[in-house]
């Protein structure tokens, strides 16, 4: 874990993502204390522009203070990321891990589920869930879920496949270790680098995955806003194209990019820090 | 590796270049052509089965029925060049103009109009619309099965020149009926040889000013002049349609001149066009209303109904939605005949808390938990958070909001009306009887639980009057149960269009009905 | 080999129909249905519109009845709310639309992904491998909606170099295909580099540069070759997931493609053309999977002959 944390302390870019990642998990857990408003009261003022008196990024079309929505759209977006990626990995690494270890019959007929899950459209799969289990949380996060675990179970196979037949597992059974205990023990640890990975990976597509939900229609029911349905709101009201009103947009797009960004980047820092073969790596 | 950067970056060079060389648009060769866009390919032409404005935009354009609407939206004269109504209202005979061809020049007869009724009517077309002609005697009966023998239904050529049309029951705005598409004539050689496929531009035979040249699904729909248009020839060449859904790509295309007209503007969009003089705001016959269900607690008791009503200040949904939406409390809207500004419940806070009072919930104290639901799109969200929002300030009550999309939303109103809930009512033709038939006791539409005999017999009073004031006096009078005796639904506002079109689009008719009729729009070239 | 193609042709078949009878049934548990809409039907004209789609039927003789129609006449059936036209026809309009798009979109991908990850692996750790990292993850870091209204911004409006929509030509091509391409750029990109990163450091890489080869030498010859094929496979998942990620491309680019019949008809309840786009969609995601694979096979074996 040193090693590993020492080899990412290298990567200045990877760093100063963690950081970043860090501030807005305080941003989004304290929002009730941050907010100068409440985020679904009416202020009175309308379409302020932002800097102005009272409102460091201004107000929407319903009088509501922006910086207000924002830190509470935080908390949104990061529930929604977090929640579906833990959902996906806990369910995809249990599937996986159970098909991997296993093995031969059973593998074959697990990995045709997922084969099955793979062809469904997910854009279909998305709007059926979200549809049938209405645009509460629940919905958003299973639908999300169900997209991010297959790709999960995949990895988690993969590996698992190549580490059954190493020397300690081996040496493991020989001593009459549980699977339980095996898989748990010895296997997982040597595929939890890989699952972080994807785990920084899976919560940027969940965020944008619920500012897809809100494009079409099916995301966060109001008032509550996700960092999506605020841009998708100032997006739809055209605010783009007319410089006075661009801050709408503006404010949840850069909130979006700055935080994917930063997600991805310290997911790719962490894998080259992860990564055994690489640490003979010329730096 | 710098190799790679220095070809990274001639590519770049290249392709950039390349890019302003094929951008090069070449003008186009025939300059009076009108392009507008649309929000869909039209799911059919055919005028028996379309419900949508897509098609009926279209079909408006390359058909014409026995009448038309004049400015004021009151029926004049098409291909029925007159008409006579029997002293009972039961009766109407159209005399039909006897210069009238299709486009492969034939002659329009009477007998397109009988068969095309019958065929929207033919239970195996399975026409939406067949409730449309259900005034008409024996119609309903033909559509239900009841009868397989279409002669039953009341409507007879009498001679090629002569419609005989008998009603079940007199209805004061039957004539309005015949303007809409569904009644068009129809040619009945053409649509039994090519069946499902009689609408494709290489079939379809049709009458009015412009025809279907071409069909790119999903991309783009060309109409031309009608060479063989029976009255005076449209001015424009050729109609493009382009098939846009998104409504800011159709700004995009307006402001890079792909488009000559915008008709559906995104908030702020109007906001920048609001001063502009080709802007053009319109009321449109589209009432956006909040209905109760009157069985459900706590709007069983009409103090509360009215408590809620009174809360609201209606002024501000244009505020929000910013496109010119006219507040209202009364429910037949403006551009309507039988618009009573006066009647409904007004906005009085003090009034509305004494009722909640009254009704046993002083300053909302015990006030149940209550759901406002409505359908998923934007404008209505934003109505229904500015609600939420009204009720709290001005009621000390919390209303939570619900939203479903539009199927299952549609599925629970028929199934189990919410106790609140959003709907809107757009008009099938420009008479009160379309607004005020709606919450009759056996409407299908009417999802408030509320019935009132005293209601319906007013409606079907006024339906059979023939004197306009005395029939205005029937609707007021109706209206004023609805809205202020037994309030049943809160009408928030009448929504408006909103259109921009380029300067040198000239003699465009915007109408309250939202048709988009062409024959008369020229282009000048010169502005 | 002729068995694995066998094999897996025969897996794809078996997962394409259980994929039919699951969309099939899902689809009917949807509240509403086809004909509802603001402006309710009188029930006789409901039930005529029913008789006239088989909806009357019992859920199994529906299935029934589609299953034959597609198995015997390739028939996708009518669409509910299109009745000028078959499934098949509005598909058969669409799909290589739709298809030319995700082309485009994908050549585009390897042709900025491959370039990006390399250099980055190539200038491991330095400021440069950041700035193009950096470069390639900002195409997923934005919802395409953003995206995609920021480059017509630019490209149509201020430099009026591209259209700003619609598809009419090569031109019109460039916008959609390049927003729809950055997603998949930045998992080839970041793939490549991870590729790219394990050659450089094996050994045979080292005995190349010991050789005393040049550095592009090895650049191409040997780091570009080897760390390439396993970025290759990806082709086949990743057009799955373009096409259906091209809604909203095709969608603010009013394209008129395939990708709105996965959304539109569900909010209308168009069944058979749910059914009709899933199926497509399905058929063609199976076979390039099943392609990659034989073609992956097939190179593999003669590189280890070789």
């Amino acid at each position: 874990m040193r090693e590993v944390w020492k080899r990412l302390k290298k990567n200045k870019l990877a760093l100063a993502s963690f950081i970043f990642i860090l501030g807005v998990l305080v941003l989004a857990i304290l929002a009730p204390l941050l907010s100068p408003y409440s985020y679904d009261v009416s202020t009175g003022e309308r379409l302020l522009a932002p800097f102005s008196k009272g409102h460091l990024l201004g107000t929407d079309f319903l009088e509501r203070d922006l910086l207000s929505r924002l830190l509470f759209g935080a908390r949104m977006s990061m529930l929604v990321g977090f929640a579906t990626a833990f959902c996906a990995l806990f369910f995809g690494t249990s599937y996986g891990a159970l098909s991997g270890y296993i093995g031969g019959r059973t593998d074959n007929f697990l990995m045709r589920i997922v084969d099955i899950f793979y062809t469904f459209p997910s854009i279909v799969l998305i709007i059926l869930v979200t549809v049938i289990f209405g645009r509460g949380m629940f919905g958003i996060l299973l639908a999300l879920t169900l997209i991010g675990w297959a790709d999960v179970s995949r990895l988690v196979r993969g590996q698992i496949l190549q580490t059954k037949e190493e020397v300690y597992v081996l040496a493991a059974k020989s001593v009459g270790l549980s699977h339980f205990q095996i898989v748990l023990k010895h296997i997982l640890p040597n595929i939890v680098g890989p699952l972080v990975v994807t785990l920084t990976f899976q919560i940027p597509t969940a965020v944008l995955g619920e500012s897809f939900l809100s494009f079409i229609g099916l995301g966060l029911k109001p008032p509550y806003a996700s960092w999506g349905t605020l841009a998708h709101d100032a997006w739809k009201s055209g605010a783009l194209r007319y410089v006075e009103y661009s801050y709408l947009i503006l404010v949840p797009s850069l909130a979006i990019f700055s935080s994917m960004l930063a997600f991805n980047l310290f997911g790719d820092g962490l894998r080259d820090a992860l990564d055994p073969k690489l640490k003979r790596s010329r730096s | 590796m710098k190799k790679i950067f220095r070809v990274a970056f001639v590519v770049f060079i290249i392709s950039f270049v390349f890019l302003i060389f094929i951008n090069k648009d070449k003008k186009p060769t025939q300059q009076n052509i009108f392009r507008f866009s649309i929000t869909s390919d039209p799911p059919t032409l055919d005028w028996s089965k379309a419900t949508d404005h897509v098609s009926i935009d279209l079909i408006e354009n390359i058909m014409e029925g026995l009448v038309q609407y004049d400015e004021k939206l009151q029926p004049i004269p098409a291909i029925a060049q007159s008409w006579d109504v029997s002293k009972d209202g039961k009766k109407y005979i159209f005399y039909l103009r006897k210069d009238v061809t299709w486009t492969d020049g034939v002659a329009l007869t009477a007998h397109d109009f009988e068969y095309a009724w019958k065929r929207l009517l033919n239970p195996e077309t399975a026409a939406e619309y067949a409730y449309f002609l259900f005034d008409v005697e024996g119609a309903e009966d033909f559509n239900l099965g009841n009868t397989k023998d279409p002669n039953t239904v009341g409507v007879r050529a009498l001679n090629d020149s002569t419609l005989e049309v008998k009603l079940r029951a007199p209805a004061s705005y039957f004539l309005h009926i015949p303007a809409f598409m569904v009644t068009y004539p129809m040619r009945k050689d053409v649509v039994e040889k090519h069946e499902d496929h009689w609408t494709h531009p290489e079939n379809i035979i049709t009458c009015g000013p412009f025809k279907l040249k071409e069909w790119q699904h999903k991309n783009k729909i060309t109409l031309v002049k009608n060479e063989k248009y029976y009255d005076v020839q449209p001015k424009l060449e050729e109609i493009h349609a382009l098939v846009v859904k998104n409504d800011q790509t159709a700004v995009d295309l307006y402001e890079t001149g792909k488009i000559d007209i915008l008709r559906k503007m995104p908030p702020l969009t109007i906001e920048q066009y609001k001063d502009h003089p080709q802007y053009i705001n319109h009321p449109f016959l589209r009432g956006y209303y909040y209905g109760f269900n009157i069985e459900k607690k706590p709007f069983n008791d009409v103090r509360v109904r009215k408590a809620f009503a009174h809360a609201i200040d209606h002024k501000v949904f244009p505020e929000i939605l910013k496109g010119g939406q006219i507040p209202v409390t009364s429910w037949v809207p403006p551009g309507m005949l039988g618009y009573e500004p006066d009647v409904g419940l007004g906005f009085n806070v003090e009034l509305a808390q004494n009722l909640l009072k009254e009704a046993g919930y002083p300053d909302g104290k015990g006030f149940p938990k209550t759901i406002a639901f409505f359908d998923s799109r934007d404008d209505n969200k934003e109505i229904a958070e500015k609600l939420q929002q009204i009720w709290k300030e001005n009621l000390n009550v919390h209303i939570d909001i619900e939203n479903q999309e539009w199927k299952v939303y549609l599925k629970q109103l028929h199934v189990d009306p919410p106790p609140l809930f959003r709907l809107g009512w757009g008009a099938d033709f420009p008479d009160p009887d379309n607004f005020l038939r709606l919450f009759t006791s056996n409407s299908g539409n009417n999802n408030t639980r509320w019935k009132s005999s005293s209601f319906d017999q007013l409606i079907f009073k006024a339906a059979s009057e023939m004197n306009i004031q005395k029939r205005l006096e029937l609707y007021k009078k109706a209206q004023k149960i609805l809205l202020e005796e037994d309030v049943a639904i809160m009408p928030l506002f009448v929504e408006s269009l909103n259109y921009v079109v380029k300067p040198h689009v000239k003699g465009l008719w915007v109408n309250s009905m939202e048709r988009l009729i062409l024959k008369k729009i020229w282009i000048d070239q010169k502005s | 080999m002729v068995q694995f193609v066998i094999k897996r042709l025969f897996l794809g078949i078996v997962v394409l129909w259980v994929l039919i009878t699951l969309t099939f049934f899902i689809l009917r548990f949807l509240p509403g249905g086809p004909f509802d809409s603001d402006k309710k039907l009188p029930p006789q004209v409901l039930q005529n519109l029913q008789k006239k789609y088989r909806l009357d039927l019992s859920l199994e003789k529906q299935y029934f009845f589609y299953l034959k129609d597609l198995v015997f006449h390739f028939d996708l059936g009518p669409s509910f709310k299109n009745p000028d036209r078959s499934i098949n026809e509005m598909i058969a309009v669409s799909f290589p639309i739709s298809l030319q798009l995700g082309m485009c979109a994908l050549l585009i991908a390897f042709l900025v992904g491959i370039p990006l990850g390399l250099l980055a692996a190539y200038h491991h750790n330095t400021k440069w491998d950041h700035i193009f990292m950096i470069c390639a993850i900002s195409g997923v870091s934005l919802p395409a909606f953003l995206s995609g209204s920021i480059l017509i911004l630019i490209f149509s409006k201020f430099l009026s170099l591209l259209p700003a929509a619609r598809w009419d030509g090569l031109s019109y091509m460039i916008l959609p295909a390049l927003t729809l391409g950055l997603r998949p750029a930045a998992i080839i990109a970041r793939l490549m580099r991870g590729s790219a990163l394990e050659v450089m450091d094996s050994d045979y890489i080292r005995t190349a540069r010991a050789k005393g080869l040049s550095e592009s030498q090895v650049v191409y010859k040997h780091v570009l070759k080897n760390s390439v094929l396993p970025v290759l496979t990806l082709a086949g998942p990743l057009s799955a997931s373009i096409i259906t990620g091209s809604f909203i491309v095709e969608l603010i680019f009013a394209i008129p493609g395939m990708a709105d019949y996965f959304v539109d008809a569900v909010f209308n309840r168009d069944y058979t053309l749910i059914m009709g786009a899933t199926i497509v969609y399905a058929f063609f995601l199976i076979s390039a999977n099943i392609l990659v694979d034989v073609l992956y096979r097939f190179i593999d074996s003669r590189m280890q002959v070789t």
